[in-house]
């Protein structure tokens, strides 16, 4: 056990200071799944060595930025506003679920689609995103069927290659998963499967350039997913 | 005390913010802007992108608000935080340009005044500034020169056992112990 602990914590630290490598994160993935969730020393060890990270900050030298810059601001503040008060409660909620419990999504990853990862990361991967003056935000609207279907967007900035589906959605049926694909001219690629959280929130990273590709699409599908978008498509939107 | 009498201060200026306050996101801005732009020019050592970057995280602050959920954490964490991670990222894509001779003209336009006379600072933000300048000097050199580059010069681990000749295994222990430290002397401080 306390070798887990020790694993764990070298690789909380590392997360904390944003300076994992790739392989590193997988590990702490799984290490995130299977010990560090239901432990309270690790969890506490996070949150100290996230706050210490982030206090970090004041170490540097405090520098006024230009006059020029509080300008800018003022003037993209005035700007109409993209993102929906919705979408908004729904990002965040979604994203405060996941740091709250550190939550490991319940996705069933055979495809691209990531787990969410911890605060910082998903924090300023999401909303890096949506700040962005070239991002993309499209709001899925319902498929082929009247049933609630949630409400998800779909936020990306061209040129990329990653896109995050955030919002809410109702839990599948009874051994059914959500299957994301991205399609061009009607031919779908699978993305990944999902089930959203118990609270019913959704954040999903899905590394693709979305501009290569004209409709986002979310089925309902067997558990082991599908090959093809064959089930009840509950989510789609033109991109 | 005084720090968590602030903590709840700029809560409530972000539950304004919340609510479309624009005087609110100014006193935030008024607060945060030069420590926020102060570590993204360290870790990017460029005026114009750390400039991007603090518009941005800003922006992101005016935009989405909700994100901050004062449940987890203070206000000053989770900025920063922000602050800092799309530093790093910038400083990750950007590395292969410039940075060295920008580095240079950015020391020059630092070495002309003191700090001091530069920021009007809260006086507890400075407080809390001397104290983590102050936790970073109870290091060992080894381990403040791992926290070091991967903090403030983006770097990651692998990236930093190249950089100093030094096996992963080491750096990664080496962090940790030097989180550890700093976690133990800021606590001792605050009690």
């Amino acid at each position: 056990m306390n070798g887990e602990h020790e694993r764990a914590q070298e690789l909380l630290a590392a997360h904390a200071l944003h300076a994992l490598d790739d392989e590193d994160r997988v590990s702490l993935e799984q290490l995130v799944r299977d010990h560090v969730n239901g432990c309270d020393e690790c969890r506490t060890a996070m949150w100290s060595f996230e706050a210490i990270s982030a206090d970090l900050a004041l170490a540097a030298d405090p520098v006024p930025p230009p006059s020029s810059l509080t300008g800018r601001l003022r003037r993209d503040l005035r700007s109409p506003q993209r993102v929906s008060v919705w979408a908004r409660s729904a990002v965040a909620a979604s994203i405060i679920l996941v740091l709250s419990a550190l939550a490991v999504w319940n996705a069933h990853l055979h495809g691209l689609v990531t787990r969410a990862e911890s605060s910082q990361q998903l924090t300023g991967e999401v909303l890096d995103t949506m700040s962005r003056q070239d991002s993309r935000l499209v709001t899925l609207g319902a498929g082929d069927t009247s049933a609630m279907t949630g409400q998800v967007v779909a936020a990306y900035v061209p040129g990329r290659a990653r896109m995050y589906l955030f919002g809410s959605m109702p839990a599948p049926h009874h051994d059914r998963v959500y299957q994301i694909w991205l399609g061009r001219q009607g031919i779908y690629a699978s993305e990944g499967t999902f089930v959203p959280e118990s609270s019913g929130q959704v954040v999903v990273r899905i590394m693709a350039d979305p501009t290569v590709f004209d409709a986002v699409l979310i089925t309902e599908e067997p558990a082991s997913g599908s090959s093809s978008p064959s089930g009840r498509h509950v989510l789609t939107a033109s991109l | 005390m005084q720090e968590r009498r602030r903590d709840m201060r700029d809560a409530e200026l972000q539950t304004r913010v919340a609510a479309g306050d624009q005087a609110a996101f100014e006193e935030l801005y008024r607060r945060y802007a030069a420590p926020a732009y102060g570590l993204a020019l360290r870790v990017l050592a460029s005026e114009p992108l750390a400039q991007d970057v603090v518009h941005d995280a800003f922006l992101a602050l005016w935009r989405a608000p909700e994100a901050f959920d004062p449940a987890r954490g203070s206000f000053r964490s989770f900025f920063l935080s922000l602050v800092h991670h799309r530093s790093v990222d910038t400083v990750r894509r950007e590395e292969r340009l410039r940075r060295r001779t920008q580095r240079m003209n950015l020391q020059a336009v630092q070495d002309e005044q003191d700090v001091a006379e530069r920021v009007a600072q809260d006086a507890w933000l400075v407080d809390l500034r001397d104290r983590v300048v102050k936790a970073l000097e109870t290091l060992s050199d080894e381990q403040r020169e791992v926290v070091e580059l991967a903090y403030f010069e983006g770097l990651t681990q692998a990236r930093i056992a190249e950089r100093t000749g030094v096996p992963l295994g080491t750096v990664k222990t080496r962090t940790l112990a030097a989180l550890r430290r700093l976690r133990r002397v800021l606590e001792e401080e605050e009690e």
